[in-house]
């Protein structure tokens, strides 16, 4: 069965959690900057890029970090490359 | 030679210091600091802006609200207004450290990082870092990994802000760093892609718990170091 996006953004509020425990990423809007919105800094946004790829086994190049800058961003980019 | 001018700054203000910063930013800067989730990030945030602000102002010559910033693909941010001053700057915070650098006519950027537990460190080095660092941190005493770990990050930041690529180049940038910060100097083995210039990378004597790092793009530099911590007007 396909991930819906309402599962992909529960998982994504999971992981800036656990990076960024004292964030309320719930509170996000869906063109909100995440880094810039909870404070998130480098080092914790590579760890954020690992998480995603654990939990959806989608492989995320370096080179596409700069495309996910939003929810919105990042939900779109796990359902593409998640049924592809 | 440069001369690097370079402030560590705490950022946790009482209300009066947070209203004075407050006054100094630009509207875009007001939407931001308005954006954050969590009243800490905002203040952080207002008091991080309105020191550099100010102290770009005092080189200038230039109230701190005048100043303009325009911004980099990767977010790096650089003066609009006033244009062609030669300054250019970079800014880093981590928890409730900020730190500050101005230089005129090269390239620059720093970075610092509170150390803290690493849950993967053998997976994450091994992904982003060059096998040689890779092997080092690993083979360094376990009470030591965290801050080898942290002290790449912060030289190899401080590299890409300078050069405003973003983290994608992390593992094209390989180098050598001696068994404590500031005993040798950073030795650079290999630079991403970028035009050939010649560049002074430095790991910075900070406040317990912290490491930093300054990159320069210029053969030959002289730091100016400052620190000033909560509580104070550094400007």
């Amino acid at each position: 069965m396909a991930i819906t996006e309402i599962q992909i953004k529960e998982t994504i509020f999971k992981l800036l959690k656990n990076i960024a425990p004292d964030s309320s990423p719930e509170a996000l809007g869906q063109e909100d900057d995440v880094r810039e919105t909870l404070g998130i800094d480098s080092y914790d946004f590579l760890n954020f890029m690992i998480g995603l790829n654990e939990e959806f086994g989608v492989e995320i190049p370096e080179t596409d970090y700069g495309k996910l800058i939003t929810l919105n961003d990042m939900t779109q980019y796990i359902l593409a490359h998640a049924q592809s | 030679m440069a001369t690097v001018h370079l402030w560590q700054a705490g950022l946790d203000c009482d209300r009066s210091q947070l209203a004075h910063y407050a006054q100094r930013l630009s509207p875009d800067e007001q939407q931001r600091a308005d954006r954050f989730v969590k009243p800490l990030h905002r203040d952080r945030f207002i008091a991080g802006r309105g020191i550099l602000r100010g102290l770009l102002g005092q080189c200038l010559g230039i109230a701190p609200e005048r100043l303009q910033f325009s911004y980099g693909a990767h977010g790096k941010p650089d003066l609009a207004y006033p244009a062609n001053s030669g300054w250019q700057f970079n800014l880093a915070h981590s928890e409730d450290q900020s730190l500050i650098a101005l230089t005129q006519g090269a390239a620059i950027g720093v970075d610092l990082e509170k150390i803290r537990p690493i849950p993967q460190l053998d997976q994450l080095t091994a992904r982003f870092y060059a096998p040689d660092e890779h092997a080092q941190i690993m083979s360094a005493p376990i009470a030591d990994r965290e801050t080898l770990f942290f002290r790449y990050w912060t030289c190899k930041e401080a590299f890409l802000k300078a050069t405003g690529e973003g983290l994608g180049k992390l593992q094209h940038l390989q180098l050598a760093l001696g068994r404590s910060a500031q005993e040798e100097p950073v030795r650079i083995i290999t630079l991403p892609e970028s035009p050939p210039t010649a560049w002074q990378l430095r790991e910075l004597p900070l406040t317990d718990g912290f490491v930093g790092a300054i990159a320069v793009a210029h053969g030959e530099i002289a730091i100016s170091f400052n620190s000033f911590q909560s509580g104070e007007f550094l400007c």
